[in-house]
């Protein structure tokens, strides 16, 4: 076997580990349900009846979600695409956006609705709801999941190949560049954002069940509420599973179809749109605009002073030191074992569908199941001293949002120019030169966007984290539920408030390690 | 693909074995949660006399350290840790349960960590939970002796768990909305109204209201049970996210009325909201209201059980009762204890009848049948 072969091997050992086995460790539980009552387990694999129709009125809820905020986050993106100064900068606040939970933004919603209610009644006139449920739940899901579209639909425009782009202005007006270039060649990438707010609308039972909105997730964890049976918890959840797998082949795929360009950042004229464009644009960022101002707004009120701020933060500082240890550890775990998939799924296509259903798993398994299967996997003699330490809420955010950095490894891997590193292997005078000085430079970009990434998703962590929370600790989030529990909304606003710094705090990181990379690539190509 | 990009892929995978491998070996355990293969036996058949301040048990021991898993809200059980913590100089490890997990959380792990336990006590804010606990296997013996005067009906005769003090299903009317002498008085009106609409419970499917429905299955017979959560999904009445959300939808004025527990009811009170309580069904042949007993028992298998033993004793006592009724978490006590500053006065509230045996017993039969009705209609 070649040191490479061997690298790969242990690469993909690394995965199996951390991603993939917690999610076996749920077969044995499984296979036992299957043993003891086989026709249980048929009827519950497929469904029929009512099951069969929440499945469905759940999938059509998360196709509306994904289409709405699809379209919202391409017209968001398409504003800032090209733009430089100040709102280049722009794209790490949707870093800083896309941890907010769901939760949240529908108490903010659900506040501005009720006040504007009582506000048009007092002034004699009629109100405009209530909406239905459903609709609410689509407009808060849409809400919570722009900032993710609106970001992944930028990384998709940033990484088409400029020179395509700029050779088909030539020919003809932007717009005409724009639907025929741009939107066609990025189009995979941001239809694959919106297979993934598909996947985590579908799994998501916070907003539906406040809105008394029934779903398919919300079964699953009642019948496993009922029960405690994971194996059957598991084969309930399959029908949910295989929408979402389904789902999550199409985000890969979208991935791997892009033409990735060599350049993402450098300074380039904005493309001007037409008259329909600039308003399909400005229609997009109002609605951005809403996304952040009500949540915004709906929690600065509800904190009160900044003073009020500091001192929930410090009441709930042990929270905060451990969320961000969790979220810092589980970034780095998940960066390091995404790199063997990333590189794998950049090879060949017959080992890239290899690699596939592996990437996919993690994305379809409930949370609280994550947490099972780890449990399983490492409450053991041997491991004794792992399970109810403080490394497994770290392992619970890379068991599930490795396969995200991954994804955001892949398109860098597929974006760099093969020409500097041969280049570099031909003038190096060392072996380690050309990965010291070129490689690592231009992967610094992808590593600091795939580590943000975990490092907000692992903040907002909740159904797999409250499984193996070591005794002693809890998160920010588990924090901010506790007292969402009991009804403190000033507290709750606090620490929303600290929640939404932290990610800015990793979106900042991200940007600085943006920004030293350019200068250090700069320098080691001069 | 290119050949440079991969290898960079695959070096890096290599160098995120070792990251990773630094990052688990720089991670040191939390919790020094000793191992209970082996040399510590399970807690199954040892009954054992503590007194509440006798902690002489636990001088020779190395862990000075007890893991309780709870679902009792933080803001009640983390007083009581701290001063535990004070009375013995044993460190209290606890993890909080949360309602927005919907109760999916401890109890499936403490399932899942059955092989090898790590918690040593487990304190329920209600029972049904604690009676499948005790079903699977999953708690040891241990009868407190703190635990005279509470009466049998709250004591598992097997002596797995102990109740001792709780709350009380009850109805929230926003005074605002609902006339003096026009409140509703049992749970039955709830199908009996003419604006359903602005009347709200929480899911029956979870929490207290799941066992308020396995109570009614026990005490009424499951068909008319069934009939009446039919009735209520039929009628239009809000199926909300939980008593919280039910209490600050009747304090905000967006419900008249609403069931809900003791202990959010006097959240209301407290905050000043403009709400008055019920408790149902107090009529001459009225069913009475569901008592919601919190149980406490040791983990079978507890890695510190002698530590678990002496929390239970502390937990169970009279004193620990009156705190917690000064707290605002209890309401109900279940024997005779002086306290003050209590939120409402439940001393002559009728509980229903029903053994909390039989209750359990139809938990998970409710379960299913209104999740077909409420969850996936």
């Amino acid at each position: 076997m070649t040191g490479g072969r061997a690298a790969l091997a242990a690469g993909a050992a690394l995965y199996a580990v951390v991603v993939l086995a917690p999610l076996l460790a749920l077969l044995g539980p499984t296979v036992q349900f299957v043993s003891h009552d086989p026709a249980a387990a048929a009827a519950l694999v497929f469904p029929t009846g009512d099951r069969l129709r929440l499945l469905a009125s759940s999938s059509a809820l998360a196709g509306a979600v994904a289409a709405a905020s699809g379209a919202l986050g391409m017209g968001v993106a398409a504003a800032l695409w090209r733009r430089g100064g100040r709102l280049r900068s722009a794209k790490w606040l949707l870093v800083a956006l896309a941890p907010i939970p769901a939760y949240l933004h529908a108490m903010a919603w659900m506040t501005l609705g009720h006040r504007v209610g009582v506000g048009l009644a007092g002034a004699g006139l009629p109100s405009p709801g209530p909406f239905p449920p459903v609709v609410t739940a689509w407009w808060i899901e849409v809400m919570a999941f722009l900032p993710l579209t609106a970001g992944l639909s930028l990384v998709a425009l940033s990484l088409l190949p400029d020179d395509l782009v700029d050779a088909a202005r030539t020919g003809g007006p932007d717009g005409r560049a724009m639907r025929r270039v741009a939107l066609p060649l990025a189009g995979p990438l941001v239809l694959s954002g919106a297979a993934l707010v598909f996947v985590l609308t579908l799994l998501d039972f916070s907003v539906p069940t406040l809105l008394q909105v029934p779903g398919y997730a919300l079964a699953v964890l009642a019948d496993f509420s009922a029960r405690h049976d994971p194996g059957r918890a598991v084969l309930f959840s399959a029908p949910l599973m295989a929408v979402a797998g389904v789902a999550g082949l199409g985000v890969l795929a979208g991935w791997r179809r892009t033409p990735f360009g060599s350049s993402a950042d450098h300074d380039a004229s904005p493309l001007s749109l037409g008259l329909a464009g600039r308003l399909a644009q400005m229609a997009a960022v109002a609605v951005m605009a809403s996304q952040i101002a009500v949540p915004a707004i709906a929690l600065a009120a509800a904190a009160g002073t900044p003073r009020r701020v500091i001192a929930a933060s410090q009441g709930a500082a042990a929270e905060i030191a451990y969320s961000v240890a969790v979220a810092l550890a589980a970034a780095i775990i998940a960066v390091c074992v995404a790199a063997a998939p990333a590189s794998a799924l950049a090879r060949s296509r017959r080992v890239g569908n290899v690699w596939w259903p592996a990437v996919v798993l993690p994305w379809a398994v409930p949370a609280a199941l994550v947490g099972i299967g780890l449990i399983t996997l490492w409450n053991r003699p041997a491991l004794g001293y792992l399970h109810g330490s403080t490394v497994m809420p770290a392992l619970a955010g890379a068991a599930r949002f490795t396969a995200v950095a991954a994804l955001v490894l892949l398109a860098d891997n597929r974006r760099a120019n093969p020409a500097l590193m041969e280049a570099a292997h031909i003038h190096a005078r060392r072996a380690w030169q050309p990965w010291l000085r070129v490689r690592l430079p231009l992967a610094v970009p992808g590593l600091a966007a795939a580590g943000a990434l975990v490092f907000a998703l692992t903040l907002g962590e909740l159904g797999a984290t409250l499984m193996v929370a070591a005794p002693g600790h809890g998160t920010l989030t588990m924090r901010i539920f506790d007292y969402l529990h009991y009804g403190s909304s000033d507290a709750v606003a606090s620490l929303g408030v600290v929640l939404a710094g932290a990610a800015v705090l990793a979106g900042g990181f991200a940007a600085l390690a943006l920004a030293a990379g350019s200068r250090w690539l700069s320098g080691s190509g001069s | 693909m290119h050949n440079a990009v991969k290898s960079f892929g695959i070096r890096a995978s290599t160098l995120g074995v070792l990251v990773v491998g630094a990052v688990l070996a720089a991670c040191g355990p939390a919790a020094s949660v000793s191992s209970p293969d082996g040399a510590s036996a399970p807690g199954g058949g040892a009954t054992e006399s503590m007194t509440q301040t006798d902690t002489s048990a636990l001088s020779n021991s190395d862990a000075r350290e007890v893991v309780v898993y709870t679902s009792v809200d933080r803001n009640f059980s983390e007083p009581v840790f701290a001063a535990y913590e004070e009375v013995s100089g044993v460190k209290v490890l606890p993890v909080y349960d949360l309602e927005a997990a919907k109760t999916t959380g401890l109890v499936s792990r403490i399932l899942a960590e059955r092989p090898r336990p790590q918690a040593d006590v487990w304190w329920n804010g209600e029972f049904a939970q604690t009676l499948e606990l005790a079903d699977a296997g999953a708690l040891a013996t241990y009868e407190s002796p703190n635990a005279h005067g509470i009466p049998q009906a709250y004591r598992d005769p097997a002596g797995q768990w102990t109740g001792f003090g709780g709350r009380a299903r009850v109805i929230l009317v926003n005074t605002d909305l609902v006339a003096e002498g026009d409140e509703p008085d049992s749970i039955r009106d709830m199908v009996e109204t003419p604006a359903p609409e602005m009347i709200g419970i929480a899911s029956p499917v979870f929490g207290t209201a799941a066992a308020q429905a396995a109570a009614l299955y026990a005490a009424w017979g499951a068909e008319e049970a069934l009939a009446f959560y039919k009735a209520i999904a039929d009628s239009g009445v809000q199926v909300l996210d939980g008593n919280g959300v039910v209490r600050d939808m009747v304090a905000d004025g967006r419900l008249s009325w609403g069931l809900t527990d003791t202990d959010d009811a006097c959240g209301a009170l407290e905050r000043g909201s403009p709400v008055k309580v019920v408790f149902p069904d107090q009529g001459p042949g009225e069913d009475g209201t569901l008592i919601v007993p919190n149980t406490v028992g040791l983990i079978d298998g507890a890695p510190h059980p002698d530590e678990g033993r002496a929390l239970i004793d502390y937990l169970v006592a009279e004193q620990t009762t009156a705190d917690l009724v000064e707290a605002g978490w209890f309401q109900v006590t279940l024997r005779p204890i002086s306290t003050d500053n209590a939120c409402l006065d439940a001393k002559n509230v009728r509980g229903m009848s029903v053994p909390l045996a039989e209750i359990g017993n139809q938990f998970s039969v409710a379960a299913e049948d209104l999740t077909g009705l409420f969850i996936a209609p």
